[in-house]
């Protein structure tokens, strides 16, 4: 529909023009809208509902394993989450503190609704954005020399805003229908409105739609809760912020840390689900949508791994002003009563009063290989999509891509090329890639496994990797700059003197080595090689050190790492170097593939439909095989020579 | 554009035979031999040209000078037609008479009426770029191409269809399987049902020692497709031109009394007893100060260094003393010693030449001492066998050529197992992902975190993975997830 037809419908207006639209606002929508209106540009932001803006209807967290990374690595391009999280922090952990570097992982509990007046309150004094409650029904294109544009978008009560880009960050809103048991409502997660015909429209546009479910488990009251029967799990005071500022500041995020709690399900637990696995609506057949294998229910897990008796359950709180508890683990579409049974079954939990219940929510979403690596459609010029739309599960994966788009929304009214980061750099670069270079048949969540370059992309070094990316984007302030730049530095000389500093062998060294289990040294060794041995750590070695400049947590962990690392680093350094060799071979989107000799037929079709941006990209392509990469790489410098002879 | 002219190439190696093959692919390929090929005898009589024959039919007929008429040669000629030939295009194939005249008057005809000539490798490279063989078997027709030897032959044949593949993605598959149980120690807290460290160390262990077995058999796989190599040392005019004659089996070496006659390295292909060699005779080794000779000593040393086998001959008429340590250890020891410490143990011989000059007490003796002056020299170790030859008369002939059959047969496997790594480039793999495979062990013994190991073993599999073309990781996750729970 363009806007001159879109004005025609009844009770339409003309609403007035916007660089940017953004359309939902949840943790992506934010973060694209914030990007949009930090780099000047006119920004509109719509939600359902003001009240829920950034809110989490899931877990009362933020971060976690491999998405703690993400945390950072947003941080550190200069989004919004990895500040507000630690804003509204209650407990805070840094999982995974047995294992190595590499996935050490910052977890915080969040206030939610401490969280969502702050964002809102946060929004509403950025310069140049509007946040407005309306829902965006359709989006309006145009007609430009062949190709479709975005132009605009329409709300439910006839707003008609014309636009140069558009970002859809729907989350789990469009056509949601909610599940409990025999019980299906119309209706977005948190009994918020569903979003009604925006799916239609993007279909309408050529955006294949998929249908995805999630779930989430019911809350209690914690008043009825028997907290002696539960492992408390307490949280760590040392953990450092996820925003790299307040962790050069030394500001850590929580005063007073709130536990957490843990129990198992009892064979009651098995019993009862057992006894109901007929009314639940995963196995009588009314969910259509693709569940999440990561996050299943409670009854798939049960269905699933039929040998394993019990599973672990988290007890956790949802803020500092209310008794509500979250059970995480225990997420569920079977019907309210067998939802009693269930939750009453646990340890401590026998007098439990639940004040939410459990549900599976149904959602459309789109298949995210119609997006080009920018997050912008392939199909229509100048709109973007970011977050659970694409396929992806959870806030941190779509805050990331939400950043990504809204960075992109600008560069493209710009006529600037898309900023993209690859797999070697960041999570955020391996979440994107695989969405839309591979699509997903589940809601995708980030892990660690996914990223090939894992002991590369660690949350300390985030900023190292990414803030000279934000700091061109225009996104990190000066001021922030030259404090990343100092700790770069510092970071730098750091491994410099350990690298210089040889300790001669003494018997106070000896005895620091004998007492760590390591072999004591007969002449003189560097600091930096006594670090490389696993079980010596480089604060058991400031005895030895005299000259130790007193430094930052934060600078001593990445200098560890990095040194430690050292030999495996190189190793995966020269894996990226192959890597990146086909990344900047840079396919044209108009490439002949029909034409090119050699290619597999499957390859043509798969490539033409596709439109790799690079040989990288469809080198992973599902189809196109080593032997088509090597046609391309031969039809790219058979092209790159007759250009040159043809001067 | 030159990218449509076909390309054509003799296929049988230079030299002198009774038929040359030159084979041409491409687009245009028939109409290019339809203009210097007029067909004779066909199949068919419908068949007046080269066009009109179906694929996979000869004809028989003459090869011309388009613009003369004149008549280069009489040949047959065979037609393939795309996609069923080697290269997946057009392709013809003509037999001709030998010789390198004839031949090359036939590509240039070739080449002068739209042909132009390949590129090296270029027909493999097209049969794998149109999907015909995949990346192992293109290495393995190289291979193919090159071996000289029946027994080369079959191990190529082998890894054509796919053995060596088919080891190195079992050892993958293994591989793979712990490092999805190392990633669930490493993503997940506390699963209980995987893998411990131990555990996954032990299993690395079995597979390490099937990549061992991979990289060793290379040593024999090297010399089943490149020869094994043999050199002949020693002071000058210690025999060893008349010895390389006597092994090769024909005069190719001048052989004079003059010392110093050989002056530069000289290299002769033969077969011992079903052995592909390289016979390689070297400058005599002394002090000189001719420039020319010098030069050809000190590739007598770069020689030694590919030596699998080196024969240090010793002229029986340099050691005839009656008593005590021959002459020759106090005058040329030093020379000795600069090559004995090039090559590797057990690759050396001392032979004791020109035996027809000497009783054959005299010559054991002069062995003897030798051998054990050499031993306590502290260069024993270097020595696999010792003996007594003479060219004239072939006495100790028997002991080389057992001595060449043995080395090859017991260098890596022997007959039972036929995985042979034939080609440079599988071997570096393999020696990349063992060493990785090795460090991903001792990291799993120490305090190394797990997840430096599953990284070391992601990048082992890669390196597999270049030789099969495989990519490792699109089916993580679903590993991961259809064998664990996972709650969070």
């Amino acid at each position: 529909m363009t806007v001159e037809e879109a004005l025609l419908q009844k009770g339409a207006y003309e609403a007035g023009h916007f660089d940017v639209l953004v359309v939902g606002a949840g943790h992506a929508g934010c973060e694209a809208a914030v990007a949009a209106a930090r780099s000047g540009m006119r920004t509109a932001l719509f939600t359902l509902h003001l009240d829920s803006l950034a809110n989490l209807p899931c877990n009362p967290s933020i971060g976690g394993t491999a998405k703690g990374q993400l945390v950072r690595e947003i941080d550190a391009l200069g989004g919004l989450m990895g500040e507000m999280a630690d804003a509204c922090a209650i407990q805070t952990r840094m999982l995974n503190r047995s294992k190595g570097a590499a996935v050490f992982s910052p977890r915080a509990q969040i206030d939610r609704s401490r969280y969502s007046r702050k964002m809102k309150g946060m929004l509403e004094r950025i310069d140049g954005l509007e946040i407005r409650q309306g829902e965006i029904v359709k989006l309006l294109v145009d007609q430009e020399s062949g190709t479709t544009c975005i132009c605009g978008a329409v709300t439910r009560s006839g707003a008609v805003y014309t636009a140069s880009a558009v970002v859809v960050c729907s989350g789990t809103y469009m056509q949601s229908r909610i599940i409990m048991g025999e019980v299906i409502i119309e209706s977005g997660p948190d009994n918020l409105f569903p979003s009604i015909g925006l799916s239609g429209s993007l279909a309408d546009l050529g955006l294949p739609i998929q249908r995805f479910k999630t779930g989430t488990p019911v809350r209690l009251n914690a008043r009825k809760v028997d907290f002696s029967r539960m492992e408390i799990q307490p949280g760590e005071d040392d953990m450092p912020p996820f925003s790299f500022v307040h962790e050069m500041n030394d500001l850590r995020p929580v005063r007073t840390q709130m536990p957490c709690w843990t129990i198992w399900t009892t064979d009651e637990t098995r019993r009862i689900i057992r006894d109901n696995l007929s009314r639940s609506p995963l196995f009588s057949g009314t969910i259509e949508g693709t569940g999440p294998r990561y996050c299943p229910s409670i009854e798939d897990k049960f269905v699933k791994f039929k040998d394993k008796e019990r599973h672990q359950v988290f007890v956790e709180p949802m803020g500092e002003d209310t008794c509500e508890l979250y059970l995480q683990g225990m997420s569920t579409s079977m019907p309210e009563d067998v939802q009693i049974q269930m939750v009453r079954s646990l340890p401590g939990l026998e007098n439990a009063v639940i004040q939410r219940s459990a549900y599976a929510i149904e959602y459309d979403c789109i298949d995210p290989t119609a997006l080009f690596p920018s997050l912008e459609s392939k199909s229509v010029a100048g709109l973007f999509c970011a977050g659970q739309i694409n396929g992806s599960s959870g806030y941190e994966e779509a805050a990331a891509q939400g950043l990504v788009a809204g960075i992109n929304a600008v560069r493209f009214i710009r006529g600037e090329s898309p900023f993209i980061l690859d797999r070697s750099e960041a999570y955020v670069g391996v979440l994107i890639d695989d969405l839309v270079t591979k699509g997903t048949q589940e809601p995708y969540r980030m892990m660690t496994s996914r990223a090939e370059y894992r002991l590369f992309l660690r949350q300390d070094n985030a900023d190292a990797r990414l803030t000279p990316h934000g700091y061109r984007l225009g996104l990190i302030s000066e001021a922030r700059y030259m404090l990343f730049k100092s700790k770069q530095a510092a970071i730098e000389a750091e491994i410099k003197r350990l690298r210089q500093t040889v300790l001669p062998p003494s018997d106070a060294l000896n005895a620091l080595l004998i007492s760590r289990s390591s072999t004591p040294v007969s002449s003189g060794v560097s600091m930096a090689d006594l670090l490389k041995r696993p079980e010596i750590k480089y604060k058991d070695l400031h005895t030895v050190d005299t000259n130790r400049p007193k430094l930052n947590e934060a600078i001593t962990f990445t200098v560890e790492v990095d040194i430690k690392y050292e030999g495996y680093l190189k190793l995966e350094k020269q894996k990226i170097d192959k890597f990146k060799a086909l990344e900047v071979r840079t396919l044209s989107l108009n490439t002949p593939y029909e034409e090119i000799k050699g290619l597999r037929i499957e390859a043509q079709q798969k490539l033409s439909k596709f439109r790799p941006i690079s040989l990288g990209q469809a080198s992973r392509i599902s189809g196109v095989s080593p032997a088509d990469v090597a046609v391309l790489l031969v039809y790219l410098d058979a092209k790159k020579r007759s250009a040159a002879r043809n001067g | 554009m030159t990218n449509d002219l076909p390309f054509c190439a003799p296929a049988t190696p230079p030299g002198v035979g009774g038929i040359s093959v030159i084979r041409m692919s491409g687009r245009y390929a028939i109409a290019v031999a339809d203009r210097i090929f007029c067909v004779l005898r066909a199949s068919d009589s419908a068949v007046k040209s080269v066009a009109d024959m179906p694929g996979y039919t000869m004809s028989f007929g003459r090869i011309f000078e388009p613009g003369s008429n004149r008549i280069i040669d009489e040949a047959v000629l065979s037609v393939f037609r795309a996609p069923h030939s080697y290269t997946g295009e057009d392709m013809v194939e003509i037999s001709c008479h030998g010789g390198t005249a004839v031949r090359q008057e036939v590509l240039r005809v070739l080449c002068e009426n739209g042909a132009r000539p390949a590129d090296p490798g270029e027909f493999t490279k097209v049969a794998f770029l149109s999907g015909k063989i995949d990346l192992t078997q293109a290495e393995a027709v190289m291979d193919i191409i090159s071996a000289e030897s029946a027994e080369a032959l079959r191990v190529s044949e082998i890894q054509l269809l796919g053995a060596l593949k088919n080891e190195i993605r079992a050892i993958s598959e293994k591989l793979y399987d712990i490092f999805a149980q190392l990633e669930m120690l490493v993503e997940f807290e506390e699963e209980d049902e995987a893998i411990t460290r131990n555990q996954a160390e032990l299993r690395l262990r079995d597979y390490l020692d099937r990549l061992s077995t991979l990289e060793d058999s290379y040593a024999k796989g090297r010399l089943l497709s490149e020869k094994m190599t043999v050199v002949l040392a020693g002071v000058p005019n210690s025999g060893k031109s008349s010895l390389l004659n006597r092994l090769a089996g024909y005069d190719r070496a001048i052989v004079t009394p003059i010392a110093g006659t050989t002056r530069d390295t000289l290299e002769v292909s033969t077969s011992i007893r079903g052995v592909p060699v390289r016979l390689i005779d070297t400058a005599g080794l002394r002090e000189t100060a001719d420039e020319i000779e010098r030069l050809g000593i000190s590739r007598a040393y770069d020689a030694a260094k590919e030596a699998d086998l080196l024969l240090w001959l010793v002229s029986s008429a340099d050691c005839a003393t009656d008593d005590g340590e021959p002459e020759w250890i106090q005058s040329h020891f030093s020379q000795f010693e600069e090559v004995a410490n090039i090559i590797g143990d057990r690759r050396l011989a001392i032979l004791i030449s020109k035996s027809d000059l000497v009783n054959e007490q005299q010559a054991e003796r002069m062995l003897d001492s030798i051998v054990s002056a050499i031993q306590s020299g502290g260069l024993g170790e270097k020595i696999r066998f010792s003996g007594v030859v003479s060219a004239y008369t072939q006495e100790g002939i028997h002991i080389i050529v057992d001595a060449v059959k043995d080395i090859y047969d017991s260098t890596g496997m022997t007959g039972q197992s036929e995985l042979l790594l034939m080609n440079n480039r599988h071997f570096e793999q393999i020696r990349k992902a063992k060493d990785k495979v090795n460090q991903a062990i001792i990291s799993l013994s120490d305090q190394t975190p797990t997840e430096v190991s599953c990284s070391l073993i992601r990048l082992a599999m890669d390196d597999l993975g270049e030789i099969t073309g495989d990519s490792v990781s699109d089916t993580l996750v679903d590993t991961i997830f259809s064998r664990f729970c996972i709650g969070k």
